[in-house]
This record gives C-alpha cells, sequence and structure tokens, in this order.
C-alpha cells in the first residue's frame, strides 16, 4: 500500500531528525521551542484533527505550541492580521496553512528574514521563501479521486457515459483548485465521455451548498456522478441528495472526511471520500518544524503526505480506521 | 368637501405589486427559458430555500419600520441551530429544546430592545455587537466544529411536505400571514408604524414608545429562534457558521418589498415576495448555468433597480399631488 | 456717510399674504440699524430676501454700488452680506477653528494647513475684542453666546461686510448679551454695518445708531435712536386696529376644567393656572420665556415636573403623554411636522394615532371604526385630502393642523394646549383654526393658545396670561387687552430677571 509506504518513510525521517535534534548539544533545548501554528478555520473537523496531530507531536517532544485561527475560512484578512501579531512575539517556528496563495506572502517572508522557521500545510503560498511544506498532492488525489468515480459509475451503468456535476467550495483557493485541476484531468484520462454540465460554487457555507445541490439536480435531471471538492460542499451534497430523495441514485464522491461525511458514506448517500491525512500533517509539521529550529539541514522543500480513498468497503477496516478516525487511533501515540 | 372615497388602495400596495411584478417577470423569463423551472419539485425547493431568510425578514421588517435594524439575526438563527443541535443530541426531549432555544433567541431580542431603548443606543450598533457576541458564542458551545448526530425526524421534517409544499414553507406562510395580521390590523403594529415616522409626534400622541422598541426587537429575536430552528431541520446538524449571509438577504429582502431604513415603510407580504424574489434569483442562474459571479452581481442590481424603481414611482406622485 | 446697503420698493407676495409692500430702507457703512416689528411684521422675509433666500416679486436692492434685482446665497456671501441666525448653523461636532473656516479652509494640495488656520482665527478674534474663545472646543461644549462669537467668526472669515443679527439675544444671559455688544461695537469701529433684529427694545436702544419699525409687511418709520423712547417704538409696531376679530361672544364660560398648582420644570418656575370650560386663554410670551416647557409639564411630557394638576378637580398622576388622553388632555405641538404628525403615513392613521385603545378589542384594530371616525372628522373640520389614504406631508400646513385637532377631537379630548397653532399657516386658514378653537371650547371645552402673534391672541381669547423669563408676569382680561399692556409684561424686567 502506497500510503502506508509514505507514512513508515516519514517516521523513518522523522526518525533521523530525531536523532539529529538530540546530538546538537549546544543548540536550543527543545524544551524552550515555541511554535506558532497558525490554520484556516476552527469550524472544520478536518483542522481539528490537524492540530490534533500537532498537539501530540508536541507534547511528545515537550515544545510549546500555541493555535490560532480565523472564524471562517474565507476570512483572509483574519489569517494576515494573525500571522503579522505571531511574527511580532517572535516565536522559533510557525506552521502555517495559507488560506490564499497571495496574501499571506510578505508575512512568511518577513518571518523569514527575523529568522521565524516557516512550515506551510496544506496549500501552498506564492513564494519559495520557507522551510518545508507538507501537503497533499492535491492535484494527485483529484486524479486518484476521478480514477474510482469512473469505476464507481462502469459499476453501476456499465459505461463510463452520461452528465456529471461538480461543485467547488470557494473561488480562489489554491488546494480547491488543485483538487478540481486534478479531478478533471482525471476525467479525461479515464472517463472522457462523461460530460460535465454543472459547476457551482458554494462560498464555503453549507447551506448554499445544499441549495446549490437542490438546483443543479432540478436542472440536470438525469445525471450520473456529482463531485465535491470539500467537506463543506461535501456535507451539502449529501444533505440536497436527502432532501432531493436521490440518495443512491447516482454516483456521489467527495473530498475529507467530517462526522457527517463519514456517516453519508455509511449509509451509502457518498460512495467514495478522498481523505487526506491531516493528521499526519499535522503531527509532521512540528518535526519539521522543530528540526529547522534545531539546524537541521537539508529537509526537504515539499513533503507528499498522502491521500486514501475511503469506500463503504474499507471504511472499517483497521487501515480505513486510523484515517477516518485520526484521534481516536493515534490516541495512545508515543 | 361632499364625498369621502370610502375605499382606496394605499401606496403600499403599490409598491408590493411593483415587486410582485417583477417576480412574476422572473418566473415567466424563467419558465421559456428553462423547462425545470415550473415544475413542482423546482417550486417546492424554491420556497423551502426561500423559508428561513423569510422566516427572519419578517422580523427584520418589523425593526426596520421602526427606523430600526436588527444585524443579529443570521447569527442568533445559527447559535439557536447549534444549542438545539446540542441540546438535542445530549438527550433533551425534542418539544422542550426547541421551546428552549426558542427563549434563547427571545432574549437576545429583549437585550436589543433594552439596549437601544434604555441606552439610547443605535439599532445599528447595538445589533452589530449582539451579531457578533451571538456568533461567537456558537462557535464556542460547538467547539468550532460542525455537529452531526441529529435524529432522523429532524432531516424528515425538514424535507417533509405537508399540501403539497414544503413544511418549512408553510412554517414561513405562518410567520407572513401572522406578521402582516399583526402589522396592518393590531394597535401594536400601528404604533409601530407610528414610532418609525416620528418617535416625538409618537410619544406626544400617548404612544408608549419603549413597548413598542422592546416589541419589535423581541419579535425579531424569536422569529430568528424560528429560523435556527428551520435550519436545523434542513441541514440536519449544527452549523455554527451558518447564517452569516441572512442577515444582509433578511434586510434585501425587507427592501426589495418596499421597506425605507428611514422608517415607516413597508409591509410583511412585500418582504416575502422580496425573499422569494432573491430566491428564485438564485435559483434561476443555477438553471440556466449562469456562471455563479453573476448571481450576487445580478442580485446587486436587482436590490437597486427595485427600489429605485420605487423612488421614482413615488417622486412622480408626490409631484402630481403637490402641483 | 457712505450707503452699503439700499432696498428700494421692494414688494414680496406669499399666496395670500402681502409679506413685503414697497420697503424701502437703507444702511449705511459702519452703524447699527434696528429693525423692530411684531411676529409677522415681516422682518424675517425682508433678511431672507437681502441673503437671497427669497427672491422679491419688485424692487431692487442696491449693494456696494451694485444694482441686484434677485439676489443667491452664493452671491451674497460673495459681496459680503451674512446673517447670524437665532438657531446658529455650526457644525456641532467640530471645534471652533474648523467651523470657522468650514468650507474654505486654508489648504495646499488638499491638505489643511491647520496652522495657519488657527493664526487666522486668533486674529480675527482679536480683531473683535474677543479672545477668550478655545479654539480647540467642540463647538457642542460652549455657551450660546460662545457659539455667537463662532457664528460672527465665520462671517468675518467670510470678509463680510454687512453682518445680520436676528434675535441673536433670545436665549442669552445678561452677561453674555454684554459680551455680545462688546462685540458688536468692535465691529462697528472696523467700519462693518449691523442689520439687527430684536425684540428686546431696550437693547436697541443700547447698541443702535437707527431703528427701523416694521408692521404688516411695511415700514412704518425710521427714526435716529436719539430722537425715540420705547414707548414711541410700541405704539408704532402695534398701531393698527385688530381687524381679525373672531371673538365668540357666544361661548359660555363654566366650571373649572383644568387647574395647576405651583409647577416648576428646568425652565418655568411656581407656574399656577386654571381654566374653565367654554374659554380660551392665551399664552403670550417671548421666544424663550418657557411657553412650550409649560404645556408640555402639564401633558406629562417633562419628566423634570413637579406641582399638581387638577384636571375637573382631580388630581392626576400624569408621568407621561401615554395617561394624557385618559384625562382628555391634548397637545397641538408648536412643530407640529416633527412632533405632531407621522408624515410618511395616512390622514386616516394620523386621526386615529392617539385613540386606538378606544377603537380595538384584544389588542386588533376595528377597520371599520377607524374609517368611519376618521371620515366623519374629516368631513366636521372639512379637512382638505381627496381621500383617507393621503400622506400628510402632502397637505398644507393647515389642513395638517387640522389633522392634529382631529387626533385629539378622535380621543374625545376636553383641553386643548395648543402651541403656536396658526405658525407657517395663510391668513384664510387661520381664520379656519380660530372658529376651531372656538367651536371647541363651545362644546364644552377649554383651550389654552400659546402664541406670539399678539394679534390673534386679542382676537379670540377671553384672557391673555403673559410669561416672563419662566414665570407667569401677569394676566390681563379682555376688557384691558391692548398691545402695550401685553408687551410690557412680556419684556418688562428682563435684564433684571437675567442677573
Amino acid at each position: 500500500m502506497k500510503k502506508w509506504k509514505i507514512l513508515l518513510l516519514s517516521f523513518l525521517i522523522g526518525g533521523l531528525l530525531l536523532i539529529g535534534v538530540t546530538s546538537f548539544a549546544e543548540t536550543k533545548p527543545v524544551k524552550s521551542i515555541s511554535i506558532f501554528f497558525i490554520v484556516k478555520a476552527s469550524n472544520s473537523f478536518y483542522w481539528q484533527i490537524v492540530m490534533n496531530g500537532a498537539q501530540l507531536a508536541a507534547k511528545n517532544l515537550g515544545v510549546q505550541i500555541t493555535f490560532q485561527e480565523a472564524l471562517a475560512e474565507s476570512d483572509v484578512a483574519k489569517q494576515v492580521s494573525i500571522l503579522n501579531d505571531a511574527i511580532a512575539l517572535h516565536p522559533d517556528a510557525i506552521i502555517i496553512s495559507p488560506t490564499v496563495a497571495d496574501a499571506l506572502v510578505p508575512g512568511i517572508e518577513q518571518a523569514m528574514s527575523q529568522g521565524i522557521k516557516v512550515i506551510l500545510i496544506d496549500s501552498a503560498a506564492n513564494t519559495q521563501d520557507y522551510v518545508s511544506f507538507l501537503s497533499t498532492n492535491n492535484v494527485q488525489a483529484g486524479k486518484t479521486l476521478a480514477k474510482e468515480f469512473v469505476d464507481l459509475i462502469v459499476a453501476k451503468y456499465g459505461k463510463a457515459e452520461g452528465n456529471i456535476a461538480y461543485m467547488t467550495s470557494m473561488a480562489g483557493v489554491g488546494s480547491l483548485s488543485q483538487r478540481d485541476q486534478g479531478f478533471l484531468e482525471g476525467l479525461k484520462e479515464y472517463g472522457p465521455n462523461l460530460k460535465i454540465v454543472a459547476h457551482q460554487y458554494a462560498s464555503n457555507a453549507i447551506d448554499t451548498a445544499t441549495t446549490n445541490w437542490e438546483n443543479i439536480f432540478t436542472a440536470n435531471p438525469n445525471l450520473v456522478g456529482v463531485f465535491a471538492d470539500n467537506n463543506v460542499t461535501g456535507d451539502g451534497l449529501a444533505r440536497a441528495l436527502q432532501l432531493s430523495n436521490m440518495a443512491g441514485k447516482l454516483v456521489a464522491v467527495a473530498f475529507d472526511n467530517d462526522p457527517a461525511e463519514i456517516d453519508a458514506l455509511s449509509s451509502g448517500v457518498l460512495q467514495a471520500l478522498q481523505i487526506q491525512q491531516p493528521w499526519i500533517m499535522g503531527y509532521w509539521s512540528v518535526f519539521y518544524a522543530v528540526s529547522a529550529v534545531e539546524g537541521v539541514g537539508g529537509l526537504p522543500k515539499n513533503v507528499d503526505t498522502g491521500a486514501f480513498i475511503a469506500t463503504k468497503a474499507n471504511m472499517n477496516t483497521p487501515e480505513g480506521q486510523a484515517i477516518l478516525n485520526p484521534i481516536e487511533f493515534h490516541k495512545n501515540w508515543k | 368637501m361632499n364625498e369621502i372615497p370610502k375605499k382606496k388602495f394605499s401606496f403600499q400596495f403599490n409598491t408590493q405589486t411593483l415587486v410582485f411584478i417583477v417576480l412574476i417577470a422572473l418566473w415567466t423569463f424563467l419558465s421559456i427559458t428553462s423547462s425545470h423551472f415550473f415544475n413542482i419539485n423546482n417550486i417546492r425547493n424554491l420556497f423551502s430555500q426561500e423559508a428561513i431568510v423569510g422566516v427572519l425578514a419578517v422580523g427584520q421588517l418589523y425593526t426596520i419600520i421602526t427606523a430600526g435594524i436588527d444585524l443579529s439575526v443570521g447569527t442568533v438563527a445559527a447559535l439557536t441551530n447549534v444549542v438545539l443541535t446540542l441540546l438535542v443530541i445530549n438527550g433533551v426531549p425534542i418539544p422542550l429544546a426547541i421551546i428552549l432555544t426558542l427563549l434563547l433567541a427571545t432574549g437576545f431580542g429583549v437585550a436589543n430592545g433594552a439596549i437601544i431603548y434604555e441606552l439610547n443606543m443605535p439599532p445599528f450598533i447595538v445589533t452589530l455587537g449582539t451579531m457578533s457576541i451571538a456568533a461567537g458564542a456558537a462557535l464556542l458551545i460547538s467547539g468550532g466544529t460542525n455537529i452531526s448526530g441529529l435524529p432522523i425526524s429532524f432531516s424528515s421534517f425538514g424535507s417533509g411536505i405537508f399540501l403539497g409544499m414544503p413544511n418549512l414553507f408553510w412554517l414561513l406562510i405562518i410567520a407572513v400571514v401572522g406578521g402582516e395580521i399583526v402589522l396592518r390590523f393590531s394597535r401594536f403594529g400601528k404604533y409601530v408604524y407610528a414610532v418609525g415616522s416620528s418617535v416625538e409626534a409618537a410619544r406626544l400622541s400617548g404612544v408608549n414608545v419603549r413597548k413598542v422598541i422592546y416589541g419589535v426587537y423581541i419579535l425579531s429575536g424569536f422569529l430568528a429562534g424560528v429560523g435556527g430552528v428551520m435550519l436545523t431541520a434542513r441541514l440536519w446538524m449544527g452549523v455554527p457558521t451558518a447564517g452569516a449571509d441572512y442577515n444582509l438577504n433578511s434586510i434585501a429582502a425587507a427592501a426589495i418589498g418596499g421597506a425605507s431604513l428611514f422608517g415607516a415603510q413597508g409591509t410583511v407580504i412585500g418582504a416575502f415576495l422580496g425573499a422569494i424574489v432573491m430566491s428564485t434569483i438564485y435559483n434561476g442562474t443555477v438553471l440556466l448555468n449562469v456562471n455563479p459571479f453573476w448571481q450576487e452581481i445580478i442580485v446587486g442590481v436587482l436590490i437597486i433597480g427595485t427600489v429605485a424603481l420605487d423612488q421614482i414611482k413615488k417622486r412622480q406622485k408626490y409631484t402630481y399631488t403637490k402641483k | 456717510m457712505e450707503k452699503v446697503l439700499e432696498v428700494k420698493n421692494v414688494s414680496k407676495e406669499f399666496p395670500g399674504v402681502k409679506a413685503l409692500e414697497n420697503i424701502s430702507f437703507d444702511l449705511y457703512k459702519g452703524e447699527v440699524h434696528a429693525i423692530v416689528g411684531e411676529n409677522g411684521a415681516g422682518k424675517s422675509t425682508l433678511i431672507k430676501t437681502l441673503t437671497g433666500a427669497y427672491v422679491p416679486d419688485k424692487g431692487e436692492i442696491i449693494i456696494f454700488g451694485n444694482r441686484y434685482e434677485k439676489l443667491e446665497p452664493i452671491l451674497t456671501q460673495k459681496i459680503g452680506v451674512t446673517a447670524v441666525y437665532q438657531e446658529m448653523v455650526l457644525a456641532n461636532d467640530l471645534n471652533v477653528a474648523d467651523n470657522v473656516f468650514l468650507g474654505i479652509e486654508p489648504s495646499k494640495s488638499g491638505f489643511i494647513k491647520n496652522a495657519e488656520k488657527v493664526t487666522k482665527v486668533i486674529e480675527l478674534m482679536k480683531s473683535i475684542g474677543y479672545e477668550g474663545l478655545p479654539i480647540d472646543a467642540i463647538v457642542r461644549s460652549l455657551s450660546t453666546a460662545q457659539q455667537g462669537v463662532v457664528a460672527i467668526l465665520r462671517a468675518l472669515s467670510r470678509n463680510a461686510k454687512i453682518i445680520i443679527f436676528d434675535e441673536p439675544t433670545a436665549s442669552l444671559s445678561s452677561k453674555e448679551v454684554d459680551v455680545l455688544f462688546k462685540v458688536i461695537d468692535n465691529l462697528k469701529k472696523r467700519d462693518i454695518s449691523i442689520i439687527y433684529i430684536s425684540h428686546r427694545l431696550e437693547e436697541i436702544f443700547r447698541i443702535a445708531n437707527r431703528v427701523t419699525v416694521m408692521k404688516d409687511g411695511k415700514v412704518v418709520d425710521t427714526k435716529d435712536i436719539n430722537s425715540t423712547n420705547v414707548n414711541e417704538l410700541i405704539k408704532m409696531m402695534v398701531g393698527r386696529n385688530v381687524s381679525n376679530d373672531f371673538y365668540d361672544q357666544s361661548r359660555k364660560i363654566g366650571t373649572e376644567i383644568l387647574r395647576c398648582e405651583n409647577i416648576n420644570n428646568y425652565k418655568v418656575r411656581n407656574i399656577s393656572l386654571s381654566l374653565k370650560s367654554g374659554e380660551i386663554v392665551g399664552l403670550y410670551g417671548l421666544i424663550g420665556s418657557g411657553r412650550t416647557e409649560l404645556a408640555m409639564s402639564i401633558f406629562g411630557a417633562d419628566k423634570s415636573t413637579s406641582g399638581d394638576i387638577y384636571i375637573e378637580g382631580k388630581k392626576t398622576h400624569l408621568k407621561s403623554p401615554e395617561g394624557a388622553s385618559r384625562y382628555r388632555l391634548s397637545y397641538l405641538p408648536e412643530d407640529r411636522r416633527r412632533q405632531g404628525l407621522a408624515l410618511q403615513l395616512s390622514v386616516r392613521f394620523n386621526i386615529n394615532i392617539a385613540s386606538y385603545k378606544k377603537i380595538s378589542n384584544f389588542g386588533f384594530v376595528s377597520m371599520k371604526k377607524e374609517r368611519l371616525v376618521s371620515a366623519d372628522l374629516v368631513k366636521a373640520l372639512g379637512i382638505k385630502t381627496p381621500n383617507l389614504s393621503q400622506i400628510v406631508s402632502n397637505l398644507s400646513g393647515g389642513t395638517q393642523q387640522k389633522v392634529v385637532v382631529a387626533k385629539w377631537l378622535a380621543a374625545n379630548s376636553k383641553i386643548f394646549l395648543m402651541d403656536e397653532p396658526t405658525v407657517g399657516i395663510d391668513v384664510g386658514a387661520k381664520a379656519e383654526i380660530y372658529n376651531l378653537a372656538n367651536q371647541l371650547a363651545k362644546s364644552g371645552g377649554t383651550v389654552l393658545f400659546i402664541s406670539s402673534y399678539m394679534p390673534e391672541l386679542m382676537g379670540i381669547c377671553d384672557r391673555i396670561l403673559v410669561m416672563n423669563d419662566g414665570k407667569i408676569a401677569g394676566e390681563v382680561k379682555r376688557q384691558n387687552f391692548s398691545e402695550e399692556n401685553i408687551l410690557s409684561l412680556a419684556i418688562k424686567n428682563q435684564r433684571e430677571a437675567n442677573v
């Protein structure tokens, strides 16, 4: 399994780093390292998992970690000001997931120029001035989900043909564009006869997503499949399928894994979830940050933390559980 | 003066007529351009999508007629949604949970009214504050995450149909009919207009201004609570950030329907029609596969356009009677 | 002496009123020329003509040798004519310097040169001999007199050569008046010409060089101040027959309905009065004498009120106007557009607003009764409206006033406190209001008629109470009615009272 290889590899790198950390006696004691951890928004399960991973890593390493986030993912200005506040406090490292690719660049570069180690997670920023970028390769994840999507359509209808629709949660968000891009690339490759008849946005709000999905179903009564590119559009998709009595009547796949999506997966409303490994991302971002502060050289610039496709069939395996319920699964990790 | 004409429709009826014409035009246009528009399922969808904003717009309208505003309706609805979800998940019987959350929402109304009247503060500022408080409380109580796990009965109520129309729509109809009757025929309704026209004239005519101010904000808070319960049924989960758009959408609905932010003008029916117009646009742009970014632009143009038409019409009437 | 301003044969007519008739008037350089006359004599119209707010129908105005047939506000400012009004038109939340240079800020490429602004204000203050003004102070925090000085400074900053003062001392204490007069003296020395309008005749003798008396839109005479006296001026002001006699002999004066004992509030002191059924009692007084404040207290609309009010022998406990209608007490406010009417709403609504309690069951209004009540009153009072749904802001002033009366009739009122009920109403409609007051009294009610227009009070009242500085200075019975009697009570001891 590819994902497990990545995980193992990560362990190996991490172990090496730890050795590196402990072998430099004259560097800063690990216990006094302070890290600012700035995620996009607090109101999503995804970020709760990332933060849980980071929390456990910080606890295991004994470093101080401070979490900060805007209330809503769409609040770019707020994240910029949080980053500026963080820089003013001059921590040893900042781990940040940029809400948009450009707005955070000045802050990131300023932090690096002041010797604060910046680790990017989840979404990229338009700069090369950072230590490491840990993310799901979203393009790749979108592509593999497209393959699964096409397979599911073939399994249901016998052929990869017909109308499909997709929804982008919010315009201008790097990771979402990449997912969409990968998904569209994958469609071209695996199901060139599937025709996209509707594409909507949802301003990252579940109620808007629900409404728009309902309207898409009305406008396009013969859809064979639909794709939602994050948990908000995924929740909205599941809800709209229920409200329109369409559950199970077409192939529905989504990104992410918040409880409503997992519910929908287990009850057959959604057929597949492409799940990133946020827990791993959070956990390892702290390791990378500490390594960078301690002066470990040669940290990889880009790290793919992997993705996993959950279906009703694999969701209850231990492998599935590690991904679907990472907090529970990793509770006793040392 | 020999003859006093017995009855003549007031200009407010005309404003509603105007919105109604806009609505008919929109519906006609969409029926022609999209074969899916005038279809029972789509109309049901449209009405249940409209229902929550519509209910909030009723309360909003009352505050606007007093020349006030309630910016807190959307986040109070979200808070209601989160609290109701948590109560039910933690085993509180559903009817009791609904009553408790409606009380909470009404409490926000009491607070708005009290601060506005007793401290003589501008409603815009006060409700901006309570808006933020309710938003923060929703996030705090929910721990910032969406809460799922509600019993299926909520979901089925949210998608349920009664007499051919969605349950949520019937709740809106109750709010609209009740709201219109009170506004038009009750003493309280008359006083709401009087206060909106001139607080001083109302006071010197023996109107208890305090009761009116408290009354409209309490009503608005209560209806925000009802909206929150409806939101819970529609989303089938607690979403602390839901409802962010509802504040401005409810104001827009009232404004499209002929309410003046300067007070003393507007009707519940108008706000109801305004809310349908807005839902129709959101619905129609998706049906026609219009670039989604145009939605907002069209709504903006429509708000300005409808209100401008109304103003032009009034001005003509004014100069006509003046000369 | 050089004439800076000359008004020649100016006439101005409004529908039904000749506001100015063949007015001629002149002003010398560096003099204070006072204009006196009763309310409605045409003083304000004349000023508005001079500042360009009104265009005269006939005649011409010559300023600094230039002839104008009509003026415009911007033009008059440019040639140096500025009016300092009774209610100062200042930006209350800006500071002194900001106000003085509002609109003409010394600036460079869009940025205001603050230092220069401050220096200029100090210079201006020196030039008028008044340096006690804190330049940084917010105007709202200043006394009325200081605000007046700001207005003067503003006029000077625009190079005003002619300044018109309209009742500048109406709300000033005697100390403040002294300050203002010192400033005016200094203005005179700087060759600035002043038109000074005041009710307070003795003031005029302190600062004016000449005085012009106006009456009924005409100039009675212009006198050198040294060749006249207060009594002569009063005689000239009022010397006419009261043509509008609306006194109704058939009214029967009955029992006492309203009695006030020792009413005090933030403005009035120890007022006692009594009104009987069938009676119309006038309440005269200069602006600022406390008439409105007294009415508000009786009506329960003033929280600072103490004293006892008895209605039909029973002591009332009115804490807000809400209960007033229960005592059949009503108040017609002076500012009827703002305080008396819900302007954007219908005639029907406005007539019923004070009596919805009467026509509703379980909180719901009977639409039928609402319509009938308003239709009856529209008919009874001859309210000229196309229909009951007419928005009242579209009605004429007189019709609006009738709507206010109808509102209180609908509420079954018996005691009518009418505060300047004929202000802004044309002559024909005034007569209707007087007749209405007579009817109200005749049908067993009582009217307290507050007015600063003496002829109308003398025309309809049984007696006139005269207020002076928050107190009732005296009562004049109908047989003793004369404008001299009333006016002397109203302006007597103004100075002493203020000290």
